[in-house]
């Protein structure tokens, strides 16, 4: 089949356009963190548009603001089961991790600030009594040092003072990579009002 | 054509914010006299090509959680052990250009009296919030990137470390877990103690099978930590010896040996 230059052309512009609104559907954000020549962390975050039952749509809400996890008005307000996880939002956050060269015993933590005392997410009336904003691990690559993440494969809701230990290094030289979801789940729809806010925190420290 | 590739090139180019956060130290590890000042930089560095990079400087307390192993982060002042009240930093928010970097000069000043023999603080470097107000939406949440610079400043003249492995036990592999190697370790000293364990593993004829590293044990003074490790190295089913050597402060070589049966074989 002959294709001449202008139709090169064209299939050369209906691909970049392709890729543009493919990048539309999937948001990235990353945030690389490096620390000293050993250690190297690289954060990029997306969000996706869940069904019901939680299983990602191949869609994006909404464009996210570099840096920014939830936003929006849109919570599920229809189905409510008591005895299961209920997905309160529309969407997932998901940041995928890579850390390389790791020569030093350190650890990952993940940690919520309020942004006033009259709105914080994790503070909401939920309908199992725990906390709204979950967190759960998901191994992509590893160099077997899976024994360093935390809470692969299960949701998890943040402990009382409001942190979370997602790595932990004994300072093996790895490279080492997996994902963490957010969701915002269990919300009581009858308690649920007004404006709420906070920010998560990446926090790399070595260790002592 | 060629111009309407640029644009949707760059379109796609600035769809993509990249944060980069990189400091050239993680720990302040320092051993003073009563009264000494110390000083240091450290370098804050934005690698990237196009995005201005604003970091906060602030200083916390921090303590160590030896049930769980692992730094936990308080309001400054608020610890009985802590130097922030020590140190000064300058400047505390630095905006750097990209591909640009910036010093950070902290001065710590130690007190003339002093109770403890050990004292810490925590630097944090945090990116900018993106999320500056609470706007019609009804729930926001941001995201921030901060690193963590450990101060810990020991004063020799006061330190009297010391403590004991009280215990060490191995539970041979099974059909469930891989074999099992625990140790309880007790701090009797004023310092935090960090216990670092490795063994060999060797038959009656002092033939070697496996060697390895346990888990490192942190315990603050007068706290008893237990920690567990795991080997899953192959053994043929056999009695075996295993030699542990534990080190700890004041240069403590500990020696345990533990006699086992293995009857579980892949």
């Amino acid at each position: 089949m002959k294709i001449n230059i202008k139709n090169k052309l064209i299939i050369l512009f209906l691909s970049f356009s392709g890729f543009l609104f493919a990048e539309k559907d999937e948001i990235t954000i990353p945030a690389k963190v490096t620390v000293d020549p050993y250690v190297q962390l690289l954060l990029t975050s997306s969000a996706f548009e869940i069904d019901i039952v939680g299983n990602p749509i191949d869609k994006a809400v909404k464009e996210l603001t570099p840096g920014s996890l939830f936003f929006g008005s849109m919570f599920k307000a229809k189905k409510h089961e008591l005895t299961k996880s209920h997905y309160s939002y529309n969407y997932i956050s998901k940041t995928d991790v890579k850390i390389i060269n790791n020569s030093k015993p350190f650890q990952l933590i993940l940690s919520i600030v309020p942004t006033d005392k009259t709105g914080f997410i994790i503070d909401l009336e939920t309908l199992d009594k725990t906390k709204a904003l979950h967190i759960k691990t998901l191994q992509s690559d590893s160099t077997g040092c899976s024994n360093n993440i935390h809470y692969l494969n299960s949701w998890k809701d943040f402990s009382n003072n409001r942190e979370i230990v997602i790595y932990s290094s004994n300072g093996e030289i790895i490279s080492d990579s997996f994902s963490v979801l957010f969701s915002i789940m269990n919300l009581d729809p009858q308690t649920v009002a007004g404006t709420f806010s906070g920010r998560i925190i990446w926090t790399l420290t070595t260790k002592l | 054509m060629k111009i309407m590739l640029h644009v949707l090139l760059l379109l796609i180019i600035s769809s993509v914010a990249v944060y980069s956060l990189e400091i050239d130290t993680t720990r302040i590890h320092r051993e003073a006299e009563l009264g000494d000042v110390i000083e240091g930089i450290v370098n804050v560095v934005n690698s990237e090509n196009s995005v201005s990079l604003s970091v906060d400087i602030n200083i916390e307390d921090m303590v160590y959680d030896s049930t769980e192993q692992k730094v936990e982060f308080k309001p400054f002042g608020t610890m009985d052990n802590s130097c922030a009240r020590w140190i000064k930093i300058n400047p505390s928010v630095v905006k750097i250009p990209p591909k640009s970097s910036q010093a950070v000069t902290y001065i710590i000043t130690v007190p003339q009296e002093l109770k403890h023999a050990q004292y810490f603080a925590v630097l944090f470097f945090t990116t900018g919030n993106s999320i500056k107000e609470v706007t019609s939406e009804s729930v926001l949440i941001g995201s921030q990137t901060r690193m963590g610079v450990i101060v810990k400043v020991t004063i020799p003249a006061l330190a009297k470390p010391a403590g004991k492995i009280e215990a060490f036990q191995v539970i041979p592999a099974n059909e469930e877990s891989p074999m099992k190697l625990i140790y309880a370790f007790i701090n009797k000293g004023n310092i935090l103690q960090k216990v670092f364990g490795s063994f060999s593993i060797i038959d009656k004829e002092g033939n070697l099978f496996g060697r390895g590293n346990m888990k490192r044990g942190l315990a603050n003074p007068g706290e008893k930590i237990t920690i567990e490790s795991i080997w899953d190295g192959d053994l043929e089913a056999k009695t075996y010896d295993l030699i542990a050597e534990f080190k700890y402060e004041p240069k403590i070589i500990e020696i345990k040996e533990v006699n086992f049966e293995n009857q579980y074989q892949e």
